[in-house]
């Protein structure tokens, strides 16, 4: 997970580097940020590529607007959001439930281990695609480390909300993953 | 707020990003280039349009030439700034609030619904019409047995390669309203769903 970063001293983009240097840092910073959000939303590799791409390409063309008053990580993930709901309401299939890819076999040196800490992956990644859309939100962004009151700032929601959000969503992520994954 | 047991999950849930970091960089690369071509696009247009305006007002000289590049190039570039600022909105959805932005989504889908379901009916029926305008008016304004002027026309070498057309256009727009309706259906329970879950949160909280 990416580290917590300082809130930008300038509320400026233009204090804060070209929009060329923003980009670059939001998609090396955020590179986890937005592969996960984006995979909370799409099952298919494919189509999650494309999700990733329309997001960068927001991020790019929004850039100009950030003012550094929130993270670039917060920013970030309000757009990638967003941008995730735009995806979902706009699909022509449904989601289906994909089998794991093989870039996420983990380097766990025992291949027993592997493949349960696949199966383990799987079913957590499935549970999140599976939880109502308010609900998979904000337990992507407790996920990602954010706390309540970003994510309330990031859904548009009040901290409270987002709290009940995110207890309702691990209940039951711990109900279809286990408490002990 | 994080407890034992969540932290398992956010281990598993942070180890997904490997899986994707070998394909990222290059598809940050092609965001990059293509939200750069989009500006340069748009730069090019509004250059283009200047640099007519301002060659008409040089190459014939008069006071209404004047006026009229100055409107062309004033507007063109208000406009291309208009546009760039719809794009971006629309791109990055930067409406203020997540119910701003469903109310937004669900009064353009449902529009674009009625655009579809609108030609849809009046496309069959301005068909006929329009063929049996133009039969009238090869014969003087009369038309004895419009029945039969449509079937003879549709028999002809001119309806046979008209009439494939107008029934692919029909049935591209059927398929664009189903997906429009299916678009609209995905909306109203996801607006449902916000409901449902902020019914929750008030519940819970009380």
């Amino acid at each position: 997970m990416a580290d917590r970063e300082a809130p930008l001293p300038e509320a400026s983009m233009a204090a804060n580097g070209s929009r060329g240097q923003l980009f670059a840092r939001a998609s090396k910073e955020c590179t986890g940020l937005i592969a996960r959000i984006a995979l909370s939303h799409e099952a298919d590799v494919s189509l999650r590529r494309e999700l990733i791409q329309d997001i960068l390409l927001a991020i790019w063309l929004a850039l100009p607007s950030y003012r550094g008053e929130a993270e670039l990580k917060t920013f970030v993930a309000s757009i990638a959001q967003k941008r995730c709901i735009s995806h979902v309401i706009k699909r022509a299939r449904e989601p289906r439930q994909v089998e794991l890819s093989p870039d996420l076999v983990s380097a766990s040196p025992a291949p027993d281990e592997v493949a349960v800490r696949n199966e383990q992956k799987k079913r957590l990644v499935n549970s999140i695609q599976l939880l109502p859309i308010p609900q998979r939100e904000a337990i992507v962004l407790c996920l990602e480390g954010f706390s309540y009151q970003e994510i309330g700032e990031i859904l548009g929601i009040s901290t409270n909300a987002a709290m009940l959000r995110c207890q309702r969503a691990k209940v039951s992520l711990k109900a279809s993953v286990g408490p002990r994954p | 707020m994080r407890e034992q047991g969540f932290e398992d999950f956010v281990a598993l849930w942070t180890e997904q990003e490997n899986a994707e970091h070998q394909a990222f960089e290059a598809v940050a690369r092609k965001a990059r280039f293509h939200g750069r071509l989009l500006a340069y696009t748009d730069i090019v247009l509004v250059v283009m349009v200047v640099g007519i305006s301002v060659a008409g007002a040089v190459l014939k000289p008069s006071g209404l030439m004047l006026a009229i590049s100055f409107v062309m190039a004033v507007s063109s570039i208000a406009l291309t700034w208009k546009r760039r600022k719809i794009r971006q909105m629309t791109r990055t959805l930067d409406t203020s609030s997540r119910e701003a932005f469903l109310k937004t989504s669900l009064q353009n889908v449902s529009s674009d619904l009625r655009r579809l379901t609108l030609s849809l009916i009046v496309f069959p029926l301005c068909l006929p019409v329009a063929i049996l305008f133009k039969v009238a008016w090869r014969h003087g304004g009369h038309l004895a047995h419009p029945a039969a002027e449509l079937a003879h026309w549709a028999t002809s070498v001119r309806g046979m390669i008209t009439l494939p057309i107008f029934l692919f256009l029909g049935a591209a727009t059927v398929r664009s309203r189903l997906k429009v309706k299916a678009e609209l259906r995905r909306l109203k329970a996801l607006e449902a769903a916000y409901r449902d879950e902020a019914e929750r949160d008030s519940q819970d909280s009380a």
